[in-house]
Order: structure tokens, then C-alpha cells, then sequence
């Protein structure tokens, strides 16, 4: 299993996650950089871009973190989080389906093998699911705390 | 199981994180930012939160638009009314008058209309983005390295061959294929826009002037 099933990666609504974050954060968003083909280095430049990974700040515990991000043309979407001493990811899995994991799911915190079912609604587009996943984010960064992310864990 | 990337190198591992050269000498605390008008809690419900949000920073004609344009298989106007956090009025009225723009295609059901993205509209508006770059042939000739490695590495000239093989492909295989599509599908944007560089240097220099004052910064839209 594998997010985006082998379709093609949507650089479109990697850019728009990227202006949602920018639009949202403000001075918190401090820069973007892009991978435009698989196995290239990060650039400046966004050409088709396979993968963004934005820096903000502040941080849970520390003074800043990345926010990876990927869209795939069959919906499936990833929001991979990293700090020093932590990471967790929201991502949607729509191969999920065939298994027991949910399609759409939270890898809590320094567990990322933990498929945990994410309270993010089906079918959101990139402006709405970048601004759900920045307020868990936020408020784990308000509470200094990052068990606020699994407070969802009980939402239907 | 597990069904994210595997570190492909040293940049996605758990030890990819900023470091104290990245960031600002001077931390930026929480209280010197405010990205919500309503303060998330432990308990709030994150997606209601995002929603209003949403809804603040944005008119209902900017939200249909944006649900429109990920909505690649028709869906009733209920469906895209409920994503876009708009009545069913205006998501009808907003999407008629989008189709009467040609961004919209709509089609007549026995249970009433349907609507999706143009898909030759969204594929010119792609290509008229990636025509803004400065450095397409060097765009091409690493598209075309990337799609020479899949070939030789596979065997194969396209990948849906190799996924109808009878091999059964690893999760790091699976990620090749994805972005095998998307350099192929890439390589034709790039090359499409090339053209339009090209095209756009046989007009005559006035008109060149004017298409520039209408152009935006490059964005996603």
C-alpha cells in the first residue's frame, strides 16, 4: 500500500497547500522549498513540483519544524510534520480501503506505524485539509503540548 | 505495513528537521502570531475549526471554485455545495455561470445535473503556468533523464506495463511508478510550453508589452 496508488503526483494542489500555509501563518511561515523531480534537491523554484516541504515557526517544543506535503491525482494527500524529537503525519489512503486502516488517518506522534482514524472530512480540497492539519499543529503549539494532536482521536 | 515513503536519502529521514541555521536568531513565540480568529483547544473539533476558517478568509465564489477544481469526476450540486460550505443556491448559481465561462462541464442526469472541472480548461491553465518558467529546456532534458532511468531500470517503455506484468511490485516500486506519470505527463506540459514561449516570440513587441501588464506573479491559480 501506497499513498497515491501509483497515480501521478498533483503539483497544483501541492502549491495551493503551500499558499494556504503562507496565507494562514503569516510571519510563521518562514520558507518553501520544492522537489521537482524524485530525486532531486530541494529548490526555491516550484516546476511541477513532486513534494513541498515549508519551514515555519515556531515549533511544539522547538523553535521551528517542517511541514512536508504531498497531493496525488487520485485525492490521496500527506502532511508529514518534523521538529527535533518529533513527527507525525495526517495523510489520506484511498487504497486504504482494501485493508484495516482507515483511509483517512493520523500517525500520532514518534509512532508512525500507529494508523489512527483522522478527523478530516472525505473529499476536502487542499485550502480546507492545510488549514485543519495547521490547527491541530497550532494547538499542540499554544498547549506546548503534543497530546493535543490525538485530541481528536474520540471526533467522528 | 506501512504506507509512506521510505527515507529515499538523508533528507527524509526522523533527522530531517530545521536547524538553528534555518530559523530566524530571533525565536518567534506563539503570541506573535495569531493564525486563527478561533483558538484551537484540546477537544475543539479540528475540522468544524478549519471550516469557519476557511469561510472567513475566503467569499463562497472563491470555496466553489476552489472544490471545482478537484472535482475531476461529476458530483451532484448538493455534494459540491457541502464541501465548498455554500447553500445549494448559490453553489448552483456560482457553477452555471462558471460553465457558461468554460470552466465548468456540466452533465444532465436522470437525477438532475452534475458538475466537474473542464478538464481542457484546467489542462491549458496548467500549461500556460508552466510556460512562465525561464528554464524549460533544462526542465525537459531533466524530465527526459528521469523517464531514461525508468526505462532502463524497468525494462519497460511505459509504466502501465510494468504494473499489468506479472511482477509484483515493492512500495518503493509502486512510488517509481507514480512519479514515472507524473515526469511523462510533466514532459508534455513542459514541451506545450515551450511552444507558447515560442509562439510568443513571433508577436509583434506592442502586444508582447500588453500580455505581460496582464499577467500576475506565479501562482497556483
Amino acid at each position: 500500500m501506497v499513498l497515491g496508488n501509483g497515480t501521478a503526483l498533483d503539483s497544483n494542489a501541492i502549491l495551493t497547500s503551500v499558499n494556504t500555509v503562507a496565507d494562514q501563518l503569516g510571519e510563521g511561515f518562514l520558507r518553501a522549498r520544492y522537489k521537482n523531480t524524485r530525486h532531486g534537491e530541494y529548490e526555491d523554484t516550484p516546476v511541477r513540483p513532486r513534494e513541498a516541504r515549508i519551514t515555519v515557526q515556531p515549533g511544539i517544543y522547538r523553535e521551528g519544524g517542517y511541514f512536508d506535503i504531498q497531493w496525488w491525482a487520485n485525492g490521496d494527500y500527506k502532511y508529514h510534520y518534523r521538529e527535533q524529537g518529533l513527527e507525525f503525519r495526517f495523510g489520506c489512503e484511498k487504497a486504504n480501503e482494501r485493508t484495516t486502516h482507515p483511509v483517512y488517518h493520523f500517525h500520532p506522534p514518534n509512532e508512525l506505524q500507529t494508523h489512527v482514524q483522522s478527523c478530516i472530512g472525505a473529499n476536502h480540497p487542499p485550502e480546507r485539509v492545510t488549514r485543519a492539519v495547521l490547527a491541530t499543529w497550532w494547538a499542540a503549539v499554544r498547549s506546548g503540548d503534543e497530546a493535543v494532536l490525538n485530541t481528536q482521536d474520540g471526533l467522528p | 505495513m506501512t504506507d509512506d515513503s521510505t527515507p529515499l536519502d538523508g533528507s527524509d529521514g526522523p533527522d530531517a528537521y530545521p536547524t538553528g541555521d534555518e530559523l530566524p536568531e530571533e525565536d518567534l513565540l506563539p503570541d506573535d502570531i495569531s493564525p486563527f480568529n478561533t483558538e484551537p483547544s484540546g477537544g475543539s473539533d479540528i475540522n468544524e475549526l478549519a471550516t469557519t476558517e476557511w469561510i472567513e478568509s475566503t467569499t463562497a465564489d472563491e470555496r466553489i471554485r476552489a472544490v471545482l477544481k478537484r472535482t475531476v469526476s461529476s458530483k451532484p450540486i448538493r455534494e459540491i455545495a457541502d464541501i465548498a460550505a455554500v447553500s445549494e443556491t448559490k453553489a448552483r448559481n456560482t457553477l452555471n455561470s462558471l460553465a457558461e465561462e468554460g470552466i465548468v462541464s456540466v452533465e444532465q442526469t436522470d437525477s438532475g445535473a452534475t458538475y466537474r472541472r473542464d478538464p481542457d480548461r484546467y489542462l491549458i491553465e496548467q500549461i500556460h503556468q508552466v510556460s512562465k518558467s525561464d528554464d524549460l529546456v533544462d526542465r525537459i532534458q531533466a524530465a527526459k533523464s528521469e523517464l531514461a532511468d525508468y526505462h532502463g531500470q524497468y525494462e519497460a517503455d511505459a509504466p502501465e506495463e510494468v504494473l499489468v506484468s506479472d511482477r509484483t511490485l515493492t512500495d518503493d516500486e509502486l512510488r517509481d511508478i507514480s512519479h514515472w506519470r507524473t515526469t511523462l505527463r510533466d514532459l508534455a506540459y513542459l514541451r506545450a510550453a515551450y511552444r507558447i514561449q515560442q509562439a510568443k516570440q513571433q508577436m509583434p513587441a506592442s502586444s508582447l508589452e500588453r500580455s505581460k501588464e496582464n499577467s500576475g506573479p506565479a501562482s497556483a491559480h
